[in-house]
């Protein structure tokens, strides 16, 4: 399709420039927009490209969360530009870099006439052609529409596993390392109002929160438990919950919803998520099936692979809303603190 | 194995570009902020490859119904960039925390600053 080419070309091209002007921009908040910039890009890429899962993880995480850690990481330690001197071009180590770097681009370059041409349908990545299998099977043996759900909950349900476990334990790394940095008691700073000098930055977010918030939430939700029929899943979901979640917390920090979700509640949430994935996994050997067999659930194998997944995903999308709403409000705490 | 095949090879060459931009921004640059943007250019740019190799002509994204009769794109590379793509953004996090605990010992990101200052504690 030459519009889809056409449009393919301008977008890589507009990304690349975007990021060959993030060398030389001098001001960390025009980074962070540019790096925003990036990341809608990338997510319009990957619609072209037909990786729409992957799509809304981007633009949810991409443009949402990754923007708002290098905003508050701007401000905590307060380098807002980036002196000359700070880019050491001219010495030695920097010429080397540059031609050194040079050097491996056209090395990788060179390979391009010997790749398998992009978009054949004979690549090496198709080969065995595996995934007619898992795309086939998942809908007329499972009932799954979505492709990626099936192959992300079932047939490489242990890999999900273990990413899920990576979520758990890089949020909780940031948990403690944020905790040696809050000296502060944890409840005085939780409830902590925005400041009465900047109302009208609080109103302006609590009025447009009004709108937002529920959309979001539903949203969330439906990303949640569609992931089966459509693009969607645990991932996507919890972080757009999460967003919402703190968008609630941002905005009102003394409602009902903070008294009754607490800290502590939350990293549970964190650990109960890999738990359910653990407990979903074993309890299928407790009828005497594999570990994540999910064929016991039911007598309809259809509907007992989408109990399966359920569960897992349910589980995926309770860990990374904790980890996705520790990590937001771990900065928003040492942001309130330093004010 | 023409040469005319780098012209349709045309994302390939774009996920390089942006592998070796990151690895510059990792290497040159002072400020440890932009340090891990750099590493998150280089993650975007892995991730990109992967989804390119995954695409097919006149094929349609992975989701199978009833009255689907096109051939799809290949679903595995999505689903491990999926993930990979939630991972890196809770690295980064854990990251900007080190940031934090060295911008509380060092009141510094200049990495040269620090260094010195490393260098007249040990002596």
């Amino acid at each position: 399709m030459l519009v889809d080419h056409f449009l393919l070309i301008s977008l890589l091209v507009l990304l690349s420039a975007t990021t060959l002007s993030l060398i030389v921009t001098r001001q960390l908040i025009i980074v962070s927009l540019l790096m925003s910039f990036i990341s809608v890009f990338f997510t319009i890429i990957y619609i072209i490209l037909d990786a729409i899962d992957v799509a809304i993880t981007e633009a949810a995480v991409g443009s949402g969360v990754s923007t708002i850690l290098l905003l508050a990481i701007i401000y905590l330690t307060k380098s807002y530009k980036i002196s000359i001197a700070q880019y050491k071009i001219l010495s030695f180590n920097g010429i080397l870099s540059i031609i050194s770097l040079i050097a491996f681009l056209l090395i990788l370059i060179s390979v391009l006439p010997f790749t398998p041409i992009f978009g054949d349908a004979n690549n090496p990545a198709h080969i065995t052609n595996i995934y007619k299998v898992y795309t086939q099977a998942s809908y007329e043996t499972f009932g799954i529409s979505n492709a990626v759900t099936m192959i992300l909950g079932s047939f490489r349900g242990f890999d999900t596993l273990g990413e899920t476990t990576v979520v758990f334990i890089a949020s909780l790394g940031v948990y403690i390392l944020m905790q040696t940095l809050l000296s502060v008691n944890l409840s005085k700073s939780f409830l902590k109002t925005i400041h009465l000098n900047e109302n009208n930055e609080s109103r302006i977010i609590q009025s447009a929160i009004l709108l937002l918030i529920s959309v979001m939430l539903l949203f969330g939700l439906y990303i949640q438990f569609h992931g089966d029929y459509g693009p969607g899943g645990g991932f996507q979901a919890g972080v757009v919950v999460a967003s919402a979640y703190f968008m609630l917390l941002l905005s009102a920090p003394n409602s009902a919803i903070n008294m009754i979700l607490k800290e502590d509640m939350i990293v549970k949430i964190l650990s109960l998520g890999v738990l359910i994935y653990i407990l979903t996994g074993i309890s299928s050997m407790i009828f005497g099936n594999k570990f994540l067999d999910y064929a016991i659930f039911s007598t309809d194998i259809k509907s007992a692979y989408h109990t399966g997944l359920f569960c897992i995903e349910l589980g995926v999308g309770a860990t990374v809303f904790a980890a996705m709403t520790i990590i937001m409000s771990k900065f928003y705490k040492l942001i309130n603190n330093s004010l | 194995m023409t040469f005319i095949n780098i012209i349709y090879n045309y994302p390939y060459a774009i996920s390089f570009i942006l592998l070796v931009v990151g690895i510059f921004i990792i290497v040159n640059s002072k400020n440890l902020i932009m340090k891990i943007v750099g590493l998150n250019i280089f993650q975007s740019a892995v991730i990109l490859f992967f989804i390119i190799i995954a695409k097919i002509d006149n094929a349609i994204p992975p989701v199978v119904t009833e009255h689907t009769t096109k051939q799809l794109s290949n679903p595995t590379p999505h689903v491990l960039m999926l993930t990979a793509i939630v991972v890196s953004i809770a690295t980064t996090a854990l990251a900007y925390s080190i940031i934090l605990i060295i911008y509380r010992q060092y009141h510094t990101i200049n990495e040269d600053v620090i260094t010195k200052h490393m260098n007249n504690e040990e002596n």
